[in-house]
């Protein structure tokens, strides 16, 4: 539903910025989808008053006139055909460079003589039809000027959307009296004057045979004689063209502009071509057909509604007018048709016949019946005014009223529901602006009478919601200090899930282990009595003095659930535990989540198909590097030699940023040896309070897809064994950031034809470009640098 | 004229019996259809053949290599489905053979119940609160309306933590292991004005000695709701829809009336043994009801303790033992299982 803010203040005094007015309609209910500036203001932006200063004949052509025009701040030369054209004339002046709707008005040459621009008639400038000559304007127009700001075309027209409860806001004047609720300012409705103000405008009894009242529940024809069909005045075009409507002749104008207003549809038809001059409403008889004004002609059965003469259909009733019996210029006499059809049925019709009109989509959402007065007498109040138009005879079929049922409320409820304390005369003020009406009250219940136009209105529901929206949704719970939060620490709720898991499904069980330990724990495994882990929090009634102190770290507990299950025969074991550890900081005691697992024997157990791999410490760095990836955790690992417990060169510190967050090794077979433990075990042990601490939720953005095919390249070379893998892989990541996609190891070879202190590797690289396919020379180029680079930082030979 | 084409037919026939493959085919085809092969030779000679003769001769080559072709066509749909047979012969295995399986571990009872009761609770709207193991007797006590000298604090053996050089013992508020999650409540109420919804999973310590119902560690939930016009029916009614959540629509259950300091009125709940079903067994003690835990009415000290306007607001407490319905769902005889990390037994839970 389009309207423009001018037409709007019609209806409203109101002032207000755009975004205030988008406001109002948004908090009001009415969804604003676009607001832009009127299309004819866009087109005559360019076009500016100008006045002719000196106007002699073109020496060439006879008709052609060369004009020095002064349009405000230069005087420029026109040649114009126009045959008004004189000195002193005011008119539109388009400079040259501009648009006038799809004309580019250039600087030329006509006949020998520059033109500098362009005078304009109205129907250049989309007006009027009148291109008898250049437009006049008055002498005391401002040269200089705007057209737009002259004839006031500088609207604003605002798109929205009604939802399919309110039929009364497909109406300018509903939006209006919706606002006027919302901001409680008053509506400056002009009332239109009764039928019987007419004095010449009699009943009659002949005019509409109403046969199918159910579908048709009112019907006011009105004989309006005298018609002059030509074109609308400005004013009234204006109107129409700002929300996008094309201007007609008058009186098809004048319906199209009462229905704006209104929201309820009319139709005019042309009186002499109804076949015995008068109206008859009726199902259509089946296999009739009409020539409707989309000029498609409809087969008709016996379940639409019709508009008929006596012989024939003349129109879908409230969808589509038939083609015979519409105005044309050469029209004297019209029936207004105002009347309210059943919205079922009217839907229905239009869904088969596929006819989707401004008339039907009001009509299917439930008019109200006694609107029909009011447009019936806009209408013919603008007839006699623009069309000279005679109004003689009516006849109003209205066989039942529509009673629309009053509507209780409870304060109590109202407030209960709303989170309010509304006074009843607050509630009673509020739905009094939308022309509620009190019945009846007492100090809880208030009955309401619904004023027509709000059929939507039935239920106690219905009127704490007008309530509420005129009281703002925002405002609800503002005066409250209440703020409800969530007290779930959702990353350690979702992370802790995410680690059990993905341990779980890669082989891991999960242990639980007492919190208490003995102070021994620590020192099997070589921990110095500064490390954190000897600052023991001590129990001063220990049940026992293997539980004399707080646990500092999972892994002893693991360590002992690992040796009970190699006694009861396990060979291959993988555990985990996630729980707290405590510890005694500057007298403090401090828990920590921490995350510990263990891993003994087979990496995979023995089957028919695959080999068994022995667990190494490879098999630990995987799991957790897998794991840290999951959680969008960027870490480097790096060799480290400081831990008692582990054995040398098999103990990898975990990085992030500045702070260890964990440690993966194998556990020093000397210390294992205490245990009675044969076999290698590796380890790993993470503190997850510090992973949460330096979580970031992962940022997923899709980065485009690259459609030119991937190339793999393999590069090997022999390398001193001192050379780390990453330091290896970083310089070839280096060489290029753009093509270079993926890098991996997937060969290390040492032994025979390589020396004893070097080792051979092969890297594997994905290589592509999102500018197009590499040719062979793009990746030649690319596999030279690289090797070049390698060469240039390390001692390496090419294999 | 016809000999040559049925020798050529002949010919074909022979050629196409011994073909086996794509490959073969594909000579056969240059060699019948070809640019050298004896038809198109053939067909250059329509030019010597005389006028009226000739649109026969040519409708007759025409028919001949139509005929040639479908015939090499026929063959190749024959080798297709021999090679395809073959592959289906050769793909035959014994299909009970194990799959390649990605390790699965598992998760222990514990975990798998604390879900389920985190999920349960967030499901009814509850938030999720952590807390801390070691507490103060301000929180496990005081403040949950047990003062010093109050009874229900020897009933409870709880575990002190020893003084240490630097930190001198601080007799009015002694650090502790909570014997309790209830501490949960009081530092909730302490940080955050109702409304107030949540649940609290976490370890509690009780000087115990071990045996098989009882641990020195051991897992509680609880349950805090604080908010206006809260009553004792939100109370029942949140517990019972976890009932039935937990154990199923038909559980039957019942409250009783107990005592605990930091509630009142203060209640017990019981389900029905799910194994006898009121008959009485080993399970519930031949009493035919199951305890799930205590629960009652926030006590308004507590309240009036913690800040909290107890004209204004009221609100229901529960505490569960996790520990407890661990062991009654999975029918687990001995808490110290529990925490043995027998592989055996924690890969029963997958």
């Amino acid at each position: 539903m389009k309207f423009s803010v001018k037409w709007l203040r019609d209806y409203i005094n109101i002032d207000l910025s755009v975004e205030e007015l988008s406001d109002a309609l948004t908090f009001s209910g009415i969804e604003v989808e676009n607001v832009e500036i009127s299309p004819l203001a866009k087109e005559l932006e360019s076009v500016v008053i100008a006045r002719v200063v000196e106007c002699k004949p073109h020496p060439r052509k006879d008709s052609l006139y060369i004009c020095m025009v002064d349009e405000g701040t230069e005087v420029r030369q026109v040649v114009c055909g126009a045959p008004n054209t004189r000195i002193g004339i005011k008119t539109a002046y388009i400079p040259s460079g501009k648009h006038l709707c799809d004309l580019h008005v250039k600087k030329a040459e006509i006949k020998g003589v520059l033109s500098d621009g362009m005078l304009c008639s109205e129907q250049e400038l989309g007006l009027s039809n009148d291109h008898k000559g250049i437009i006049e304007l008055p002498g005391d127009t401002c040269v200089g000027g705007k057209i737009v700001d002259y004839f006031e075309l500088d609207d604003v027209t605002f798109d929205v959307e009604i939802t399919p409860n309110r039929p009364d806001l497909l109406a300018i004047r509903g939006i209006a009296r919706d606002i006027s609720a919302n901001l409680n300012i008053d509506t400056n409705f002009k009332e239109v004057k009764e039928l019987d103000f007419y004095p010449d405008l009699t009943p009659s009894e002949h005019l509409v045979e109403n046969l199918a009242d159910r579908l048709c529940p009112r019907y006011l024809g009105t004989v309006i004689n005298n018609v002059v069909i030509k074109e609308s005045p400005l004013w009234l075009k204006k109107r129409l063209q700002a929300i996008g409507v094309k201007p007609v002749n008058n009186v098809v104008d004048i319906s199209n502009f009462v229905m704006m207003e209104y929201g309820h549809p009319l139709h005019a038809f042309d009186i002499d071509k109804l076949s015995g001059r008068k109206i008859i409403v009726r199902k259509a008889h089946k296999g009739e057909k009409i020539e409707a004004l989309d000029h498609r002609t409809y087969s008709l059965s016996d379940q639409e509604l019709v508009i008929a003469d006596s012989e024939k259909p003349v129109a879908i009733a409230g969808i589509i007018g038939g083609v015979d019996s519409s105005i044309t210029e050469s029209t004297t006499s019209i029936l207004l048709e105002t009347a309210n059809f059943d919205y079922a049925s009217i839907r229905k019709t239009s869904k088969k016949f596929k006819i989707f009109t401004d008339s039907s989509y009001r009509f299917e959402r439930n008019l109200s019946s006694d609107t029909v007065p009011f447009i019936a007498s806009k209408a013919i109040e603008m007839i006699i005014d623009l069309c000279q138009g005679k109004p003689i005879s009516y006849q109003d079929s209205y066989p039942s009223r529509e009673i629309l049922s009053d509507v209780g409320l409870r304060i109590s409820r109202t407030n209960q529901l709303l989170a309010t304390n509304l006074t009843k005369e607050e509630i009673i003020a509020y739905l009094e602006r939308l022309q509620l009406k009190v019945i009846d009250s007492t100090d809880e219940r208030i009955k309401f009478s619904i004023p027509h136009f709000r059929k939507d209105l039935t239920r106690e529901i219905d009127l704490i919601e007008e309530v509420i929206r005129l009281y703002g949704y925002n405002r609800v719970g503002q005066d409250s200090k209440v703020v409800t939060k969530s007290l779930t620490d959702k990353k350690r709720f979702k992370i802790t899930r995410q680690i059990t898991d993905f341990l779980f499904y890669n082989g891991f069980s999960e242990a639980i282990n007492s919190s208490f330990t003995d102070k021994n724990s620590t020192e099997t495994l070589k921990i110095t009595e500064e490390d954190y882990r000897n600052s023991f929090i001590d129990i001063e009634n220990p049940i026992g003095v293997d539980s004399s102190v707080m646990r500092t770290s999972l892994l002893p507990g693991l360590l002992k659930n690992v040796m009970l299950n190699i006694s009861n025969g396990r060979e291959d074991i993988k555990m985990f535990e996630i729980g707290k550890i405590y510890y005694d900081c500057h007298d403090k005691p401090e828990e920590k989540v921490f995350l510990t697992g263990v891993i003994v024997g087979n990496n995979n157990p023995k089957h028919w198909q695959i080999n068994v791999h022995n667990s190494d410490i490879f098999s630990v760095k995987g799991i957790v590097q897998s794991l840290l990836d999951c959680l969008n955790k960027r870490v480097t690992y790096i060799a480290t030699e400081n831990s008692s417990y582990l054995q040398k060169g098999q103990e990898i510190k975990i990085i992030s940023g500045e702070k260890i967050i964990g440690e993966i090794g194998k556990l020093d077979p000397l210390i294992a040896k205490k245990f009675d433990l044969q076999q290698p075990l590796y380890l790993f042990d993470i503190n997850v309070d510090l992973i949460l601490e330096l979580y970031r939720e992962k940022d997923l953005v899709y980065t485009e897809v690259v459609r030119y095919p991937e190339v793999e390249r393999d590069i090997s070379f022999i390398v001193s064994k001192k050379i780390s893998h990453s330091n290896l892989l970083d310089t070839i990541k280096s060489v290029d950031t753009d093509y270079i996609k993926e890098v991996r190891l997937i060969d290390q070879f040492k032994g025979k034809n390589i020396p004893e202190d070097c080792r051979s590797l092969t890297y594997r690289l994905k290589l592509s470009s999102s500018a197009g396919t590499l040719t062979d020379n793009d990746i030649q180029q690319l596999m030279n640098n690289i090797f070049a680079k390698l060469s240039a930082e390390y001692t390496i030979n090419k294999r | 004229m016809n000999r040559e084409f049925d020798d050529l037919l002949h010919e074909l026939k022979q050629s196409l019996k011994i073909a086996e493959n794509d490959y073969d085919l594909n000579n056969i085809r240059s060699q019948f259809l070809g640019k050298k092969s004896r038809i198109s030779k053939m067909m250059k000679q329509i030019g010597s053949i005389e006028p009226a003769k000739r649109p026969l001769f040519g409708k007759k080559i025409n028919e001949i290599k139509q005929q040639i072709d479908s015939l090499i066509v026929s063959r190749a749909d024959e080798i297709e489905q021999h090679q395809y047979e073959e592959t289906l012969a050769k793909e035959q295995v014994d299909l009970t053979m194990p799959g390649v399986q990605p390790p699965v571990g598992s998760l222990h009872p514990l975990t798998l119940m604390r879900r389920e009761l985190e999920d349960i609770f967030i499901s009814l709207g509850f938030d999720v609160v952590e807390g801390y193991d070691i507490e103060d007797e301000y929180h496990n006590f005081d403040a949950l309306n047990t003062p010093e000298n109050h009874p229900a604090r020897n009933e409870m053996d709880t575990f002190y933590i020893k003084a240490s050089n630097t930190r001198p013992k601080q007799s009015n508020n002694r650090l502790l292991l909570r014997s309790q999650t209830s501490t949960m409540q009081v530092r909730t109420m302490e940080n955050n004005q109702p409304p107030i919804k949540m649940v609290s999973i976490g370890r509690c310590y009780r000087n115990d000695k071990p045996d098989k119902s009882h641990s020195p560690f051991f897992h509680q939930m609880e349950g805090l709701t604080v908010d206006e016009g809260i009553n004792f029916l939100d109370l029942r009614d949140i517990l019972i829809k976890f009932a039935r959540l937990m154990f199923g629509e038909s559980i039957q259950w019942r409250f009783r009336p107990h005592y605990f300091p930091f509630t009142e009125p203060s209640a017990e709940f019981d389900i029905r043994c799910f194994k006898c079903y009121g008959e009485g067994c080993s399970i519930c003690k031949q009493s035919g009801w199951i305890e799930i835990g205590g629960a009652g009415m926030v006590d308004t000290n507590v309240f009036d303790i913690v800040g909290i306007d107890s004209e204004k607001y009221t609100g229901y407490a529960f505490g569960l033992g996790i520990d407890r319905i661990t062991m009654l769902k999975y029918r687990i005889p001995d808490i110290r299982l529990l925490f043995e990390n027998d592989l055996r037994f924690l890969e029963q839970f997958r």
